[in-house]
């Protein structure tokens, strides 16, 4: 018999606005995936196989980033499935939306352990945009499966509110001690850093990713669809990508092999096909 | 005025009026009319015009809907035609042909416009709706938006005003960023000046681009199959409320300080968010229609709201509209309704529609995407219906409150202004004997007007949508590949210096031309439209006028004389805005201020070069003569003991023309590794951006040879061959290729000199036949250029921050 | 001497916010028998250089009209508010949320004094959530401070909306002129 494609749905909330790349990214894995209305159908949603939660501003950020669709009814089946262990990555918005949602860091039971604040950063406020190089810091997670502990993955930060915080003291500590932190910011060689810009927002502990205790749900603040070609890498990166980025000019082929960001959604999409997955 | 609810309906008496007291009612029923424009409304009427009416010819009428006084000017000066322009200036936005990918053609939509006025009053919204109009120009064409750019120009930031100045520049990239990255459409940046001339008048221009296939390009007009069938008019988005009612009317007058407290109600409330819900549901109403064949009307409203944009699409079809205003969703009870007519209320658009589908395009709106579940009191509604006849007709509360030709409404109005060209004395400009290369050059990069705009561009989400490949900062053009699996790319900038408009008018509009090509060339691509926003004072003063004259022959001249690559004729003009009244009350008007954007094609997107340095060893080439003239420089703006205002480098049309097609050709033949345009600061501040674009990578300098620069024999200054501003571009190449770059350069018939080379240096050194030899650091141009702009915005000075 | 000063600014317009905080609450966190209706203001405590409080009011009124850091009175109705919530309705509580980081705002202050409006030495942003109960609290009974705790602070999904205590403090406040901070 031959194993069926699997089918990644990406959620659309109201005011999400990177649902369509995410979706393309998402399709260059090999596999399926579709945009799914926040208002759909939960026992068709209760059939993919895997769920990514883009980028935006779900419900305008009213009262909270992510606060209001974090209450919303389909994140009920999200919950459900990713208890039955189907992978869930939430990108940016996404990601305010999975630990307001308390999936991530997960610890208590449904319990938000955590808040994503705003940025904290020398002389500016607001919105930042900037390429980031995240270490992977646990490979266990199931945005990082294909990667290596210490690997540099540039990836663009995109957002107002992305500095993890808690109240927690020993919280840190326990998601370092579970592999639950799946990236960190560093500079351009992998160094931890916590200093501007290298950590872009102040986030706790260099925190750009982290996962539930099991590792199939993680948030992320860094957009890995919008580096999933080389030719979304800037020629100006430090590095190995950036190497490769102005090596690449002039090349068609080059120019679209995976980026980055395709490591990131390889390592969701290739959980599909193992063989134990389901 | 009558209470709305009196049994008649009210009207403006003007036919039986004495001239004085007509000028009194007029303006206390808040229109702002003259005394001979409310007698044509009268004469073309037959009859007084109701309330409704006459606020309705008022808007239609501004200076912002009408362009009186300048629509003659723009039709005699400017080309607007091209083999592939679809759609030229008349439309919400200019349509030209792109590319084919796979058997269909593809356009790129381009609309361009101001919106100063409100931003100088309230920054954040004004920024804000600046970008929420434009975009809806380009969406109601049915294109999916995928860039913006934003043209700003504030006040001197170091000035007498430089506190508010800094309170407008925080307000403007705030309400920039809150709206364009909550809509999710990438912003490729656009430029940033400052001049005390902004002062008073801040200049908020708005780029916005988008993407259609050529047979779905939507018309503002109803369909020619609506002719004796029956079709409804669609209200859909917000509820309408009195947010910018005399909106068009606002932005065409002089600011007054005193006013500007009121003047805040004239200023529309923005909703990224429902904008969003709006495209992202009207992109499924257009397929819906499509998938049926069925042809649709559909147009934004903006100025003028529900009255302008119906009325708009009954006039351009022969056909008229009949709509029941007590059916609008209004905000408040008790609406008059002129204010439901007229409003500005932002996001909202109608579409007209055979009735057997009209229930079906309400549900998309209001089931499928629960508008009114997600914003309060938004929704899809039937608000009236096509008539046979082109009238435009109005009822409220069962009264017909408009009955007018829509041909009398749409026509427009047009003056014939008087022009007188200044008196400019011209003083020469001296050069210091003793001024220093490296401190000038230290000076110049870090002069707000040249350095880093790295502090703006980072508020911008430049990459949502995942088909950037350029973003701001990296090159002289931000470039997209918009179409998914096809290498066509899109490069687009937006130009136009203040310096040269204070200068010269014909200059300055000539050079946005220039530059604007040479951006999107600088990348290897070639440019295919352009699009001007013409800011001005008032035209009524007869050397403003002159001025803005000139600025649009400038702006003509260029496009012919540059014109297009691959094709005949000039590079097409197919969009554009005017902005007059750019001055306060206090009589201070802004510089001539036409601002240019370029978009460009590159039919192989993987080959577009950045403007960064790549590697040690490779050889720079300067391309484009370098004069002596430093009127309008960089230099003299930031050198104090520079003065004069003298000759300036005039735009040399054959020469860019030659330029840009010896670079696209160099660029497409793979031979160039890095490309920047020569202008600001010139040649010796485009070579260090070179080196300083490449912010986490130091280690990479130049050695100069200034003696290359020398072109004709006799008398010789090194300072000014360095700073001067003609245009040209600065090419690194490895040295491999060099040869092959010569061929291409000779065969353009263009100058160009072998300037310098590439080094591991961090340090830019620059030699002069041996005789003078000047080294400044990397550190020092870095800490200059990264700071300059920056402090001025903040008023902070720190070392972090970058 | 120093007059602290507050300022309610309320949207006169139809505040989404509000509206989907509403929403959420009675459709997703099932609160429809207890919650009737829901107002967000923002509220600007300041402190300024004053002889009585009257005159502190005079200036912040001088500062409003001024500037456009605090309101634009086109869009926003405003009133000051006395300390403790004496001026909700006896079927109202409130629920202060703050920032616990980055809720001070120079730029404020900078404004103000751009526009030559002397005595205001501190300016600092809250969230007051103004919740009316279908049921008057009853002073004495720990229901009303129950009910507000599963309002305002987000502890999980079903618990708690208006306030995330990671990076936000949060403060009760009564009708009947007590306050009592949940989270800090």
């Amino acid at each position: 018999m031959t194993p069926r494609t699997p089918r990644v749905a990406v959620i659309r909330f109201p005011g999400l606005n990177c649902e369509n790349e995410t979706r393309r990214a998402v399709l260059a894995q090999g596999v399926d995936a579709d945009v799914f209305m926040w208002n759909g159908p939960t026992d068709e949603l209760a059939r993919y196989d895997a769920y990514v939660i883009p980028g935006g501003f779900s419900y305008q950020d009213r009262v909270r980033a992510g606060a209001i669709a974090a209450k919303d009814r389909v994140m009920d089946c999200i919950i459900e499935q990713a208890a039955a262990g189907k992978p869930v990555l939430g990108i940016c918005n996404g990601a305010q939306i999975l630990i307001e949602s308390g999936l991530v860091p997960g610890l208590g039971d449904g319990l938000v352990e955590m808040g994503l604040a705003r940025n904290i950063m020398p002389d500016r406020d607001g919105y930042y945009s900037r390429w980031a190089y995240l270490r992977v810091e646990s490979a266990e997670t199931a945005a990082t499966g294909g990667l290596a502990v210490g690997d540099v993955v540039p990836v663009p930060i995109a957002h107002a509110e992305g500095r993890f915080v808690t109240t927690d003291p020993g919280l840190v500590q326990r998601l370092r001690g579970n592999g639950q932190i799946a990236f960190t910011y560093a500079t351009p060689d992998g160094t931890f850093s916590n200093d501007f810009p290298w950590n872009p927002n102040g986030s706790t502990a260099g925190i750009a990713g982290i996962s539930n205790p099991a590792g199939n749900v993680v948030a992320m603040m860094p957009h890995p669809e919008r580096c999933s070609w080389l030719y979304q890498v800037p020629e100006t990166l430090a590095g190995e990508w950036g190497r490769r980025r102005r090596d690449a000019r002039g090349d068609r082929t080059m120019l679209i092999a995976p980026g980055p960001g395709a490591l990131v959604l390889r390592s969701i999409c290739e959980r599909l096909f193992a063989p134990e997955g389901g | 005025m009558t209470e709305h609810r009196s049994t008649a309906v009210r009207t403006i008496p003007i036919i039986d009026v004495p001239d004085d007291e007509l000028a009194r009612e007029t303006a206390q029923a808040g229109l702002s009319f003259t005394v001979s424009e409310a007698r044509k409304v009268a004469d073309l009427l037959g009859r007084d015009p109701t309330v409704v009416e006459a606020n309705i010819f008022n808007t239609m009428w501004s200076e912002h809907c009408s362009y009186k006084s300048s629509r003659a000017v723009l039709g005699e000066h400017l080309p607007t035609e091209g083999d592939d322009v679809v759609l030229g200036p008349g439309e919400d936005a200019g349509v030209v042909r792109l590319g084919e990918v796979d058997g269909e053609s593809y356009c790129v939509v381009i609309a361009h416009e101001s919106h100063n006025h409100p931003s100088q009053v309230v920054p954040n919204e004004g920024a804000a709706t600046g970008i929420g109009g434009i975009v809806r120009d380009v969406y109601c064409m049915g294109a999916d938006v995928i860039g913006v750019m934003d043209p700003l120009r504030f006040g001197d930031p170091a000035g007498e005003h430089a506190e508010r100045t800094r309170e407008i520049i925080h307000g403007v990239v705030e309400g920039i960023w809150q709206y364009g990255n909550a809509l999710g459409v990438p912003n490729l940046g656009g430029d940033v000046y400052f001049d005390p001339c902004f002062d008073d008048n801040c200049l908020v221009n708005v780029v916005a681009l988008g993407l259609v296939r050529e047979d779905r390009v939507i018309r503002s007009r109803i369909p020619e199959e609506a002719r004796g069938k029956v079709y409804d008019v669609i209200l859909v988005g917000k509820p309408t409320d009195p947010s910018g009612f005399g909106g068009a009317t606002f932005a065409s007058r002089i600011l007054d300080e005193e006013k500007a407290f009121d003047d805040k109600y004239a200023v529309q409330v923005p909703d990224p968010f429902l904008k969003r819900m709006l495209a992202v549901a009207t992109q499924e109403v257009l397929q819906f229609a499509l998938d049926r064949g069925i042809p649709i009307g559909f147009k934004d409203l903006g100025a003028g709201g529900i009255a302008c944009a119906t009325s708009e699409l009954g006039a351009a079809a022969g056909l008229g509209v009949s709509l029941d205003l007590s059916s609008v969703h209004v905000a408040e009870e008790g609406m008059l309704p002129e204010v439901i007519a007229c409003s500005e209320t932002q996001e909202r658009y109608s579409f007209v529609v055979p009735r057997e589908i009209s229930a079906e395009v309400c549900s998309i709106f209001n089931e499928r995407f629960e508008l009114p579940e997600i914003c309060h009191g938004s929704k899809a509604v039937v608000i009236g219906k096509v008539i046979d006849e082109p009238r435009f007709v109005l009822t409220h509360e069962g009264r017909v409150v408009c009955d007018a030709s829509t041909e009398q409404i749409t026509t427009g109005i047009a003056y014939d202004r008087p022009a007188r060209p200044r008196d400019r004395s011209v003083r020469p400009v001296r050069i210091p004997p003793d001024l220093d290369l490296g401190d000038a050059l230290l000076a110049v990069l870090g002069s707000p007007n040249v350095s880093s705009r790295e502090h703006v561009f980072r508020h911008y989400d430049s990459e949502v949508k995942g088909s950037t490949a350029v973003r701001p900062g990296e090159a002289d053009a931000g470039v997209l590949a918009p179409i998914p699996g096809s290498q066509l790319g899109v490069a687009v900038s937006c130009d136009g210096i203040p310096r040269y408009g204070a200068v010269d008018a014909y200059e300055a509009g000539a050079r946005a031309v220039a530059e604007s090509v040479r951006n999107v060339a600088a990348v290897g691509a070639v440019p295919i439209a352009l699009t001007d926003c013409l800011n001005f004072g008032n035209p009524e003063v007869p050397e403003v006028f002159h001025d803005f004259v000139e600025a649009v022959r400038g702006v003509g001249d260029a496009a012919r004389g540059i014109g297009l690559k691959d094709a005949d004729g000039p590079v097409p003009i197919v969009s554009g805005n005017v902005s007059f009244y750019n001055q306060s009350s206090t009589g201070n008007a802004i510089h001539p201020s036409p601002i240019v954007c370029c978009v460009g094609r590159l039919d192989d997107v993987s080959k577009v070069v950045t403007q960064g340095l790549k590697r040690p060893g490779d050889a720079l080439y300067v391309v484009g003569v370098r004069g002596a003239a430093l009127g309008g420089s960089a230099l003299l703006e930031a050198i104090p003991e520079m003065t004069g205002d003298g000759a300036f480098s005039r735009t040399d049309f054959d020469a860019e023309r030659r330029m840009y097609h010896a670079v696209t050709d160099v660029i497409g033949e793979g031979l160039a590794v890095a490309c920047h345009d020569i202008s600001d600061g010139g040649l010796v501040t485009a070579a260090a951006e070179m080196i300083l674009s490449r912010p986490e990578m130091t280690g990479l300098g130049v050695v100069l040879d200034a003696a290359s620069l020398k072109s004709t024999p006799g008398e010789w200054s090194e300072i000014a061959a360095l700073f001067n501003e003609a245009g040209g571009y600065l090419i690194e190449v490895e040295p491999e290729r060099e040869e092959q770059l010569v061929e291409v350069l000779t065969a353009r018939g263009v100058w160009f000199a072998r300037v310098g080379e590439t080094t591991a240096g961090d340090t830019m050194v620059v030699r002069n036949v041996g005789a003078s030899l000047t080294t400044i650091q990397g550190d020092a141009m870095r800490h200059a250029w990264f700071h300059g702009a920056r402090d001025a915005m903040t008023g902070r000075t720190g070392e972090d921050g970058r | 001497m120093v007059q602290n000063v507050t300022l309610a600014v309320r949207l006169k317009i139809t505040d989404n916010e509000a509206f989907s905080a509403l929403e959420a609450l009675h459709a997703k966190m099932r609160l429809e028998r207890e919650v009737a209706g829901l107002v967000r203001e923002t509220l600007w405590d300041l402190e300024v250089v004053a002889a009585t409080p009257d005159e502190a009011r005079r200036i912040v009124e001088e500062a409003i009209a001024r500037t456009n850091v605090f309101l634009n009175p086109n869009k926003h109705y405003h009133a000051f508010a006395p300390a403790a919530g004496a001026d909700l309705d006896p079927d109202e509580v409130a629920v202060i949320v703050t920032d616990r980081e980055g809720a001070e705002s120079p730029r404020a202050l900078a404004a103000v004094a751009r526009a030559g409006v002397p005595g205001i030495t501190a300016a600092r942003m809250s969230t007051r959530w103004r919740i009316r109960l279908t049921h008057p609290p009853e002073q004495g009974r720990p229901e009303a401070l129950e009910l507000i705790q599963r309002i305002g602070v987000t502890t999980g999904r079903d618990a708690g909306l208006l306030a995330n205590p990671h990076s936000q403090s949060v403060v009760a406040v009564f009708p009947w002129g007590g306050q009592k901070p949940l989270v800090v």
